[in-house]
């Protein structure tokens, strides 16, 4: 009598420690960095406790390194082993300075993505970007409906109206494994920003599945994210849920995509901007014009490369819905590239090609 | 003979009570993971990955999982709760004239109208962009350089952007 009562115990006991346990080995690990004014979380599986705290330790460096360099508000630690940042070399004109070698391979593919989005794309405007901020991230007056006072806008444009747009604003050297960049003008100031995390994310990912972790996700500051597979298994498709925020409302989001083994980029005009004439004028700021377009509340760019992807979010940013369309049917098949642009009128317009977008 | 159906019963209540069991965790299981307001949400600060505070909207309460470690000269014992006001006050890492300031979190629970929800309503840093984030029911909000954030947990949605 007793062993018929015993099975069915058994048999509850075994379901319910299976629920418990995750049908992959090793366990899911999580790290969290403040590096390039975000915050940047990674989930990431590891086979034990020795090797997660190598990974963590790895990634925490990579972001160090990227983070040091590209900052352009502050010189190097004293004590830090890099020869320079973008801080110093914007004061260092018309002269060939020596740089690391990962920041010469960031500048040559910031140089890549300028004439791969025909100049839509240019890290050499600092000047102008941090006139703009100047004026929209003003302490005096931070509330949101914040409108640009007449006077103050025409100072700015008087201001920007002086700063030159370089075709060449700056010049890649190497020899003899030594590695220069040279500033070829005064109004060259370099800003890494649009592309510096997405860049370090990329190579974080790439690390990460070099060291066969299969079930990851980074997530740099909401901004850029990069994800392996999903372990949890209620992800049927091993995918990661990503809600798009709605611009324009409140805790109001517009659709919902899936991503596998991807990675996506997000550029807005809601999170910093002021408004002028009725229309908002925020940090991303076009190269062609030098001012902020209107064409997009935001957009979300799916891909493979997370640097690539940061860069092209930005240059899309200041280009006409005619002008990413005919950049897509050239570019689109061969990159990978997917883009769902939120319109200035408040609709939706998608470049999709596999992913799953299901709008609200 | 009597013994073995004393046994027997003693085996039933025991079943009974596991068949109970298993049930009752099934079904919050599955009301955690299906309602479609956040169940929980969880404050964090630093860089550790437990959290610090956890606002649970099922249950109406909120619980302080540890105490926050801040450094000598600061006389108040972090997380502070009120219940009342229904906010959590943590020290940030911002420094203004070399001493951190505070960041308050207004929580709500949610009613038949209304969704559970957070907002920064006190912080001081550089451009307060956590405090201008206004309330949230679903997005993160992420107070930088003060590194605390709080973040909703959701079954349906593993990341916003």
């Amino acid at each position: 009598m007793k062993k018929i009562f015993f099975f069915p115990v058994l048999m509850m006991f075994i379901m319910l420690l299976s629920a418990c346990t995750n049908k992959e080995e090793g366990s899911i690990f999580s790290a969290v960095f403040f590096q390039m004014d975000s915050e940047i979380r990674i989930n990431y599986m590891a086979n034990n406790q020795d090797q997660a705290n190598e990974i963590k330790a790895h990634i925490g460096e990579v972001y160090a390194m990227y983070h040091s360099l590209s900052d352009n508000y502050a010189p190097l630690e004293e004590d830090s082993p890099y020869l320079e940042n973008i801080y110093t070399l914007n004061s260092k004109i018309n002269q060939d300075v020596e740089i690391d070698y990962e920041l010469y391979m960031m500048l040559d593919e910031s140089s890549r993505i300028k004439e791969l989005t025909d100049g839509y794309f240019d890290i050499s405007i600092g000047k102008i970007v941090k006139a703009w901020k100047d004026v929209i991230l003003d302490p005096e007056s931070r509330d949101d409906g914040y409108v640009i006072p007449q006077s103050v806008f025409e100072d700015l444009q008087d201001e920007i109206g002086l700063i030159e747009v370089q075709e060449n604003p700056f010049t890649l050297s190497e020899s003899s494994e030594k590695y220069y960049v040279r500033i070829n003008h005064i109004d060259v100031q370099l800003d890494l920003g649009a592309i510096a995390k997405g860049y370090a994310t990329e190579i974080v990912k790439d690390y990460l599945i070099e060291n066969d972790v299969i079930y990851f996700a980074i997530n740099a500051g909401s901004s850029t994210i990069a994800v392996g597979k999903n372990s949890n298994p209620e992800r049927k498709n091993q995918q990661w849920n990503v809600e798009l925020i709605d611009p324009l409302f409140d805790n109001e989001y517009f659709g919902l995509i899936e991503l596998r083994d991807q990675a996506i980029a997000t550029s807005g005009n809601n999170v910093q901007y002021a408004t002028y004439n009725g229309l908002r004028y925020h940090h991303i700021v076009s190269p062609l014009t030098k001012y902020s377009m209107h064409y997009y509340h935001s957009l979300t760019m799916i891909g493979n490369d997370a640097g690539l992807l940061d860069a092209l979010s930005t240059a899309f940013f200041s280009m006409s819905p005619e002008t990413i369309t005919s950049w897509l049917a050239i570019h689109q098949e061969e990159l990978g590239i997917e883009v769902i642009l939120y319109n200035y009128d408040g609709t939706i317009t998608t470049h999709l090609l596999d992913t799953i977008f299901v709008g609200y | 003979m009597e013994t073995k159906r004393f046994k027997n019963k003693r085996d039933f209540i025991l079943i009974t009570i596991l068949v109970i069991l298993v049930g009752a965790i099934y079904i919050s299981f599955k009301l955690f993971m299906f309602t479609e307001d956040a169940a929980q949400a969880q404050v964090y600060y630093g860089t550790s990955t437990e959290p610090i505070v956890t606002i649970d909207f099922v249950n109406y309460r909120v619980i302080k999982n540890y105490i926050q470690n801040v450094p000598d000269g600061y006389d108040q014992n972090y997380p502070i709760i009120d219940e009342e006001a229904q906010t959590i006050t943590l020290l940030g890492d911002y420094e203004l004239n070399g001493i951190r300031q505070i960041v308050v979190i207004k929580y709500e629970f949610g009613t038949a109208n209304s969704k559970p929800s957070v907002e920064i309503i006190q912080e001081q840093s550089p451009n307060n962009i956590c405090s201008r984030e206004g309330v949230s029911t679903g997005k993160p909000l992420i107070c930088l350089p003060n590194r605390i954030r709080v973040e909703f947990d959701s079954s349906e949605v593993d990341f916003t952007v």
